[in-house]
């Protein structure tokens, strides 16, 4: 295959060099996110001191940038596992270079949007709450209410994606091991769990691997499809809609593909890794963009059809309000860089341009966030009584813990190419062409 | 596992020449074309309503397999898949059913739609409600037969009100020859863009064919460079397979709103237009499964189907099961929590009705339990006879929860009293259901002469396709 030109030798160097001694830039970059981590820090420590009342949240909108963000990084960890456990399953070749930081990333995503949910209860010290257990009160969660159901898929999910991706790296990893030294040999060859790649370990890896990507299949369905569920059994108008569990699985792919290629295209650079991260492997990855873009678009027009269709005057009436009340600017934002901007992708010159996949990916993140801002916060401003109506803006303390929650993500990931292989050095190995293969057709 | 390498494919299949259905199998499908054309009529002379209900249920799923068959094969040549590329053209080939669903539309527009939409009622309604003033002041002098008649005319008159009060958008977008006239455009274009995909990939294998045996095959008009030609079929495909795929999804949704959800015109859902075009998408599959076991094995092919074909299209059959029983349940579970009337009366009537429930959830298990169940292992989907079996269950049950969908609204729906009485009896479901099956075998009858028509006349696979070598030796 054309696209895969790299020579077996080089795999081992090119890739553990993001693990050498740190570049003066990278120390400056992870500074940078620690202090805006210490923003969003500094803004919860405010917000825990003061009461919610420092959030912009009051009633009627009682779920605002909090729960945004929650679907919104929950949205972000669906690349991570459609890519290495579905197009594993399909056996996509050009999934091998990306799905280990796609999969990291999902991780880190998650562990992202579990902040949420507790900064979002307020009282952070009882979040534990929320987790079903014996008790001297009999007291137990709501089961019947679907932000519980939440706290479950969203906990299995990272169980899943975790284990799934510990599995993956042990190969890695004990090539790591196998070339340090001294103290970090000792906790490599730990993380290892005593990998020595013989035959027996590989065949049993690789049936464990099927079966966890199998596993991980239908988790990418149901965890957003639980957390759409947390609007869409609710009958508040905007929300209430058979539609929302695929359409919002397909903007969480939709949205995590577009950040996997936001990371992945400067990364490349930064490690001059344009070999192994080629111009095939984001044309593949734009392709999926657009057609999950698509099933969002596709989405979007339905629910104004039905809502039309209905003769609901309450549905008729939000669907009216999101494109020409108070919150359409986010909404025409959200049709724009969702339905509008990756549309350039048709066209093989754009997809082949990286400062514009670039460009249209970033467009994408914020598109998808405004997506959910815009279902949250327009259904509750104005829901059926119009004396109860109210309207929501973001606080400072609001924006400042968004803008930490993605220097957090992004702390992780740094840390993360910083210490494991962030392409995977095995299924590098499997795609390229044999070092003796040359030699024997020789013969 | 040991595997012949096959490069002779182009020469056999090029030597053959254009075939026919053999005899025997043209007179089973004429057979079955005049049962169930039979049937429809005498239902007509029976019962209209019954006869209407298997008419668009039948109707509406011939068509959704006719184009989805054809957005298989376009999913194969855009998603680059060299291992469906033997068996190609057998989904392309359901498309040649697609423009006889516009001619089929017609009865449903000028005869069937009263027999079957509450809402083709509207505007003698709306006629009464014009005139109810005068209604009113001869209700008071009249008696007797005279009496009762306004009586029912007044009732019509004042159910007018409330629909137009409560649906004012409806009243506009379902008005026959409006609703009606849509599904022709979209049908209409649904066939100009299968048509174009399927000449783009016939021209180039009838091309090839005709070069190694001139005397069998007809050369394309205009016919140029082989490879040429083939790059630019290629080419041409993958940009209007994807077009295709796109107006297939859309067009589906908008028929299964316009023929189908709007039967029950008070209910609405948003994935049900989605949740339609999917369930297309399992059938095709599971078709072509079907038809790749029989004709393979009867065209003297299957032994360029290697053996991992059936494990592909089994696990997408597999796939596209999980995904149905998933769409399921997200509207079960959204309708039946959000626990609205206007939405619940939808599922109450086709999952506790005492007439209803039974096909409901005989469907569901079907399409979703069984297969699910029986599709796990690899090595049963590797055993075409034994599979073909799940799959025609799940096959039929995507035929009975079509039915499910259907059918009640309409036969709950009497139009004018005495309709559907047979006699003055009226016909339990069961006959409806027989009655739907025959005129079902009626539909697969015609599908079948149609498809094979087209289908004999090309090479069975797309011998000039460049994938088709890896799709036939695979490792």
């Amino acid at each position: 295959m054309k696209e895969i030109n790299f020579p077996y030798g080089d795999i081992n160097r090119d890739i553990l060099r993001t693990l050498e001694k740190p570049s003066v830039k990278y120390l400056i970059l992870m500074t940078l996110v620690v202090s805006g981590l210490m923003v969003g820090v500094a803004c919860w420590a405010w917000q825990l001191k003061e009461g919610m009342g420092v959030a912009g949240l009051n009633h009627p909108v009682g779920w605002g940038v909090y729960i945004t963000d929650f679907v919104f990084w929950v949205g972000i960890g669906h690349a991570g596992t459609l890519i290495s456990a579905i197009l594993f399953l399909f056996r996509a070749k050009w999934r091998n270079a990306i799905f280990r930081s796609a999969e990291a990333m999902t991780i880190f995503a998650v562990m992202t949007a579990g902040l949420f949910p507790i900064i979002h209860v307020g009282r952070a010290w009882v979040a534990w709450w929320l987790v079903p257990y014996p008790n001297q009160r009999e007291l137990w969660v709501n089961f019947r209410s679907p932000l519980l159901w939440d706290v479950f898929a969203v906990s299995t999910y990272f169980s899943v994606s975790s284990i799934f991706f510990c599995v993956g790296l042990l190969p890695d990893i004990a090539i790591i091991r196998d070339r340090a030294k001294g103290l970090r040999r000792k906790i490599y060859a730990m993380l290892a769990l005593g990998w020595d790649s013989s035959n027996h370990q590989w065949r049993h890896y690789m049936a464990g691997y099927g079966f966890f990507a199998a596993l991980a299949t239908p988790l990418v369905l149901s965890v957003h499809s639980v957390v759409s569920w947390d609007f869409a059994v609710s009958i508040v108008p905007g929300w209430h809609s058979t539609i929302f569990a695929p359409y919002f699985v397909a903007g969480a792919v939709f949205s995590g593909m577009a950040m996997v290629m936001t990371i992945l295209i400067p990364f490349r650079k930064i490690f001059s890794l344009e070999k192994y991260l080629t111009i095939w492997h984001f044309d593949m990855m734009s392709r999926l963009v657009l057609l999950t873009s698509s099933i969002v678009g596709y989405s979007y027009l339905t629910e104004y059809f039905i809502a039309w269709y209905s003769d609901d005057p309450f549905e008729g009436f939000i669907f009216w309000e999101r494109g020409f009340g108070k919150y359409a600017a986010p909404f025409w934002l959200m049709i724009f860089c969702n339905m509008i901007a990756p549309l350039p992708l048709w066209f093989k010159k754009i997809r082949h341009n990286l400062m514009a996949v670039f460009w249209i990916t970033v467009l994408i993140n914020v598109g998808m966030w405004f997506e959910r801002f815009n279902i949250i916060v327009s259904s509750l401003a104005q829901e059926f009584d119009p004396f109860a109506w109210g309207w929501y803006m973001p606080s400072m303390i609001e924006l400042g813990i968004t803008f930490g929650s993605f220097c957090w993500f992004f702390m992780w990931f740094f840390l993360f190419i910083r210490f494991f292989p962030s392409l995977a050095i095995t299924e590098m190995k499997e795609i390229a062409k044999p070092p003796m293969r040359d030699a024997k057709e020789a013969h | 596992m040991s595997h012949h390498h096959h490069s002779d494919y182009v020469e056999v299949i090029s030597a053959k020449g254009p075939t026919q259905l053999s005899g025997r199998m043209k007179g089973i499908f004429i057979t079955m074309a005049i049962v169930g054309i039979a049937a429809f009529a005498l239902g007509l002379l029976v019962d209209q309503k019954a006869a209407w209900i298997a008419y668009l249920h039948n109707f509406y799923f011939f068509t959704g397999l006719a184009a989805g068959g054809l957005v298989v094969a376009a999913i194969i040549q855009v998603a680059r898949a060299m291992w469906g590329r033997p068996i190609k053209r057998f989904g392309e080939a359901f498309g040649a059913f697609l423009p006889l669903t516009i001619i089929l539309l017609l009865p449903l527009w000028f005869f069937g739609a009263e027999h079957l939409y509450e809402w083709d009622e509207w505007p003698e309604m709306k006629a009464q409600y014009e005139q109810m003033d005068s209604l009113k002041s001869q209700l008071a002098s009249a008696s007797g037969e005279a009496k009762k008649e306004l009586e029912v005319n007044l009732n019509m008159a004042e159910a007018w009100e409330s629909v137009e009060h409560k649906y004012h958008h409806k009243v506009w977008w379902l008005q026959r020859d409006f609703v009606f006239g849509r599904v022709l455009i979209y049908l209409i274009l649904l066939t100009l863009l299968g048509i174009k995909f399927m000449n783009l990939s016939r021209r180039p294998d009838l091309g090839l064919a005709n070069e190694k045996n001139p005397d069998l095959w007809p050369q394309p008009a205009g016919w140029g460079d082989l490879d040429a030609e083939v790059g630019k079929a290629q080419a041409g495909m993958s940009k209007w397979g994807v077009l295709y795929c796109f107006a297939f999804a859309f067009l589906i949704s908008m028929v299964s709103y316009d023929l189908i959800m709007s039967l029950d015109f008070r209910w609405f859902s948003t994935m049900f237009g989605g949740w339609n075009f999917t369930s297309y998408i399992l059938i095709s599959w599971g078709t072509l499964y079907l038809v790749a076991t029989n004709l393979g094995d009867s065209s003297g092919l299957s032994k360029y189907f290697h053996k991992l074909i059936y494990h592909d299209l089994g696990k997408l059959v597999f796939g596209f099961t999980v995904v149905w029983g998933y769409l399921f349940f997200a509207q079960l579970m959204v309708i039946w929590y959000g626990n609205l009337s206007h939405e619940s009366g939808y599922l109450i009537t086709r999952i506790h009705h005492d007439v209803w429930a039974k096909y409901g959830w005989t469907a569901a298990v079907m399409v979703f339990a069984i297969p699910f169940v029986l599709g796990l292992g690899k090595k049963r989907k590797m055993k075409p006879k034994t599979y073909s079996v799940v799959i025609l269950i799940s096959i039929m049950g995507l035929w009975l929860e079509r039915f499910v969908l259907i059918a009640p609204a309409s036969w709950h729906y009497i139009r004018t009293p005495g309709e559907g009485e047979v006699a003055g009896y009226q016909p339990g479901v069961e006959m409806l259901l027989g009655l739907d099956l025959v005129v079902f075998l009626g539909f697969l009858g015609i599908f079948c002469l149609v498809v094979s028509r087209y289908l004999f006349k090309l090479p069975l696979m797309v011998i000039s396709d460049p994938r088709l070598d890896e799709g036939v030796n695979r490792h």
